[in-house]
């Protein structure tokens, strides 16, 4: 575990200017002229680490940042600040020509089946594209490649001159599966990639993506807003909420002892099958803050039964309790004892 | 709880929904039948194309071309809908019988204030003046749970969150007091937090009235938090119906086990998760026999060609199985 | 949704087998549209071979047979079935040869607003920023002027021919598919699709050609075909008020110019017939148009 991890991510931030073009902005008040901008801050210094081989589950609300963060890191978006270290290669700042190499390393599988796969494209062509584009595949061996890509993901060959129109959701989602394994990456970055599946379909996608893994050693970042789909899947849970990392931690010690007020009301307001409805008094309050203004002080006192003075002036730091947990709370002090190195990477 | 002693208030029987498309009949609705009594919270699960939203729309009378109740009676108090016309239908729809959808956007119309809306379903639907009707719009946001509700009278849809528009939508549907209320996947698009809440919400508007509720979803685990009884649909047919908790407990068809199994949940350790191997078929084109056949573990000969019939279980409920699993002790 | 993809050597029977073709044949107004449109594209190919006579060649007119009716009126003969001009020419061998004129002018027009319009709206909408926000506003302040307007000022500026016709029709047509197209691409460069794109390292050349052109291109099917029937309807104004294509190569507005004069001397035949012609192929063309709008429009389904 003293190696450097696969993925380093440090301080990552993102805003978006959903402002509009200056004629949109322009604004008339008090006598005065202004072109105020929208800023939303949609990631706000979030910091992780993903080993070989390991996968890192991220969990939150919607608006909680998870997908920017996700698009962030393999570059579909610029990031504001912060860095990102990928086999201890600093990519922050790489341009399309440099990104393409890391392009075979780091992959994406994306969240709407209807959506990722372009309509027009034969399935043969989709699942081969990235290993075209950035692994120099070649249209001779297109064919065998894309065959080899289909019996991976459970299809078989009178599937590949077809339209994505033709298959179910399910077989669609093999499809984006099949096309991010074509380079031979390793990571794949998942953004619900199984929410937009019935139950049954869900089972059979999870359980081929926990295949693949054992089967090519490559890293997930799984990102999903479903709890019972992060518990099943991940090594290491990362919750966040308002663009920021509340709580980090291996799988167990989340679940089993959630140390951030709000994940453990996420975790008690999570429907669990045969319970009754959890009385109201264990029930969050309120909605989440615009990402427009955060709030002064910790992001989710607005919402906290917990909350006092401290949490409204000062932001709390994600801080080591002790075996390899984390968590941004100020009633949770850090851990004082030296951190070993182990520790550290699993839980910076 | 103690609902199934009254008579029913609505009686759903033998219910075909067709729909008759460019690529052949989509038989949507198949054969569909239960019963709800007044107070009762009956939640109906399946997958997409189990045909459960077309159930909710069959009772609703929103069944546009080329969909068409071929058909099966709906019985509500008494009286049968299918037979009902556009202007009788119109007057149970709102008053009698509410609806709500999964995106509360499009329930509601952007152009008018929450408040005009509220008063509409009064106006339309009660006798109230115009001074009794404003108090009971006020009252109603308050039951659910809209702050400040006199000053949001005022409030287009969109100055509201998701949640809140939720809220406003239960509060459209509940303010005529109707005695059935049908939501169709009511917190599919909320967050967990804010879904916890609408339920509470949802349950505690329909006991405090006694008003039925229909809760048509995919998620069994927020529908056995809520509902009485549950029916599980399966390409347009029933293939099981119980109390809650027993079919939770014991479920008697392989298909209501294989979805009670999928959910990542009910599944400890890291190996892999029990799964229902391949896909719903084409519903324009299902095997003859039992449409689960061809995913089924237990399938023999006989379910190829065979189709079950619902049975009752002596433990009450019922299932559409030739070989249905054990009893629960 | 069924749509017909070319390329494959089954495209024909695919599309025979499709949505479209099933609603087609059984939409009365579509295949009226479609068999006027038929017609009219067979009698423009095979032109001369439908006439007795080449109009624009002055050794085959005989100022003699000149003003002669429609053959079914008194002094009408069955040489002529329309009837003839002032220079005793055959009016259905001029409105066959106009037609020719009047089809090739929409069709390359439309053509060429598509190319560019439908080029020009793909890299507004995808790339955005001030290339978009100069290319939009040069379509705003076109489309605040009438499109006939613009031409007859053009053509007013560049002299007669067909090719000045093509230039002015052009820069008026080329606005509606920049509009559409920058708002489909808009649509659909947040999708998925393109995303996974840009992860799988296409640049952006690539993603604009292979992945989001196919997709915005439904649209355009039913603007141009609308547009070819605009198209012929603007040139006929054009060659109506004398700036549109000289006299050498007479289109259908022309003939109706050149018979004009003579209308109210009880000659109506010279200007009525290609005037009912225009509208027949014009209505033949927005009849299929509007079949098509509603069958590929999604939100109409």
């Amino acid at each position: 575990m003293s190696e450097e991890p696969l993925l380093r991510v440090d301080g990552l931030e993102q805003r978006f200017d959903a402002s509009g073009s200056l004629f949109d902005r322009l604004r008339f008040e008090n006598g005065r002229i202004s072109a105020p901008r929208r800023i939303v801050h949609a990631v706000n210094g979030v910091s992780l680490t993903i080993a070989r081989g390991e996968v890192l589950g991220l969990v939150g609300e919607s608006g909680c940042g998870k997908s920017s963060l996700a698009k962030t890191i393999i570059k579909l978006h610029e990031p504001t600040a912060g860095r990102i270290m990928l086999e201890g290669e600093d990519i922050t700042g790489y341009g399309f020509q440099r990104m393409q190499p890391v392009r075979r390393k780091m992959q994406m599988i994306f969240q709407d089946p209807y959506a990722s796969l372009n309509p027009r494209q034969q399935v043969s062509d989709i699942v081969v594209e990235p290993w075209r584009e950035v692994a120099g595949g070649t249209s001779g061996d297109a064919h065998e490649r894309a065959m080899q890509l289909l019996a991976k993901v459970g299809l078989g060959a009178e599937h590949a001159a077809r339209y994505p129109h033709q298959f179910s959701g399910g077989q669609r989602q093999r499809i984006g599966i099949a096309r991010a394994l074509s380079v031979n990456p390793d990571l794949i970055i998942a953004d619900e990639p199984v929410s937009a599946l019935d139950v049954s379909i869900q089972a059979q996608i999870l359980n081929l993506m926990l295949d693949l893994k054992d089967d090519f050693g490559f890293s997930y970042l799984f990102i999903t807003h479903d709890l019972s789909v992060v518990r099943f899947i991940s090594d290491r849970i990362g919750v966040m909420y308002l663009g920021f990392m509340v709580e980090t931690g291996p799988r167990d010690a989340i679940f089993d002892n959630p140390r951030h007020p709000y994940t453990q009301a996420l975790l008690k307001a999570a429907p669990r099958i045969g319970q009754p409805l959890p009385p109201a008094a264990e029930q969050l309050t309120g909605e989440v803050p615009s990402a427009f203004v955060l709030p002064q002080g910790c992001a989710f006192r607005t919402r906290c039964p917990l909350a006092h003075a401290r949490c409204a002036t000062e932001r709390p730091a994600l801080k080591h309790i002790g075996a390899g947990q984390s968590v941004a709370c100020h009633l949770h002090e850090a851990d004082e004892t030296p951190l070993p190195a182990a520790a550290l990477s699993a839980a910076a | 709880m103690t609902a199934q002693t009254d008579a029913p208030l609505l009686r759903v029987c033998g219910l075909k929904t067709w729909f008759h498309t460019f690529g052949g009949v989509v038989k949507a609705v198949d054969g569909v039948s239960f019963d709800l009594s007044p107070g009762e919270i009956l939640g109906i699960v399946g997958e997409s194309g189990g045909g459960k939203s077309m159930v909710g729309f069959s009772i609703m009378g929103l069944i546009d071309k080329p969909g068409r109740i071929e058909a099966g009676e709906i019985i509500f108090d008494g009286r049968n809908l299918v037979s009902l016309d556009d202007n009788a239908m119109q007057a149970v729809r709102g008053r009698q019988i509410a609806m709500i959808f999964q995106d509360p956007m499009t329930a509601l119309n952007p152009l008018y204030t929450i408040g005009n809306q509220l008063e509409e379903m009064l106006t339309l639907h009660t006798d109230l003046g115009p001074q009794a009707r404003r108090e009971r719009c006020i009252e109603m946001l308050a039951e659910v749970g809209i702050p400040q509700p006199e000053a949001r009278l005022g409030a287009y849809p969109h100055q509201f969150s998701g949640g809140m528009r939720q809220r406003v939508v239960i509060a459209i549907a509940m303010i005529a007091g109707p005695r059935l209320l049908i939501a169709d996947e009511p917190t599919t698009a909320l967050d967990v937090t804010i879904q916890a809440q609408l339920l509470r919400l949802m349950k505690a508007q329909v006991e405090q009235r006694r008003t039925a509720l229909i809760m048509i979803t995919h998620d069994l685990a927020a529908v056995s938090q809520m509902a009485d009884r549950i029916v599980v649909l399966y390409c347009g047919r029933v293939v099981e119906i119980g109390a809650s908790a027993a079919l939770i407990a014991g479920p008697r068809h392989p298909y209501t086990r294989g979805l009670l199994d999928s959910i990542p949940a009910n599944h400890q350790g890291r190996s892999r998760l029990p799964q229902i191997p391949g896909t719903v078929p084409d519903i324009r084109k299902l095997p003859p026999g039992c449409s689960f056949a061809p995913r089924c573990p237990r399938a023999a000969e006989r379910c190829r060609s065979e189709i079950p019939e619902l049975t009752a279980a002596p433990a009450g409920g019922a299932f559409a199985c030739h070989f249905p699993l054990e009893a629960a002790p | 949704m069924a749509t017909n993809m070319p390329a494959a050597p089954s495209a024909l029977r695919r599309f025979m087998a499709s949505e479209l073709a099933h609603n087609w044949l059984r939409s009365a107004s579509a295949i009226a549209g479609s068999i006027i449109i038929l017609g009219f594209v067979v009698m423009v190919t095979a032109g001369p071979y439908l006439t007795a006579q080449n109009p624009y060649d002055v050794r085959q007119l005989d100022i003699m047979e000149a003003f002669k009716p429609p053959m079914w009126l008194e002094g009408g003969t069955g040489q002529y079935i329309l009837g003839t001009d002032q220079q005793g020419r055959d009016v259905w061998a001029s409105i066959v040869y106009g037609s020719r004129i009047s089809l090739f002018i929409g069709l390359a027009a439309m053509l060429g607003s598509a190319l560019i319009g439908a080029t020009l709206g793909l890299v507004a909408g995808f790339y955005g920023g001030r290339l978009d926000t100069v290319i939009m506003r040069i379509a705003d302040i076109q489309l605040s002027f009438p499109s006939v307007l613009i031409a007859l000022v053009l053509m007013s500026a560049f002299g007669t021919g067909v090719d000045k016709v093509l230039i002015a029709l052009v820069s008026v047509g080329w606005v509606v598919y920049a509009r559409t197209v920058r708002g489909a691409t808009l649509r659909e460069k947040s999708r998925e699709y393109v995303q996974a794109a840009r992860v799988s390292g296409l640049p952006n050349h690539k993603i604009i050609l292979k992945h989001v052109l196919p997709n915005v291109l439904t649209p355009l099917i039913v603007i141009a075909t609308i547009q070819v029937g605009t198209f012929i309807l603007i040139e006929a104004s054009l060659s109506f008020l004398g700036v549109g294509v000289p006299i050498t190569q007479p289109s259908l507005g022309l003939l109706i110019k050149n018979g004009f004069d003579v209308l109210f001397s009880g000659l109506w035949w010279i200007s009525v017939f290609p005037g009912l012609f225009i509208m027949l192929v014009v209505f033949g063309i927005n009849l299929l148009g509007d079949f098509l709008r509603d069958e590929l429009n999604p939100r109409l389904k």
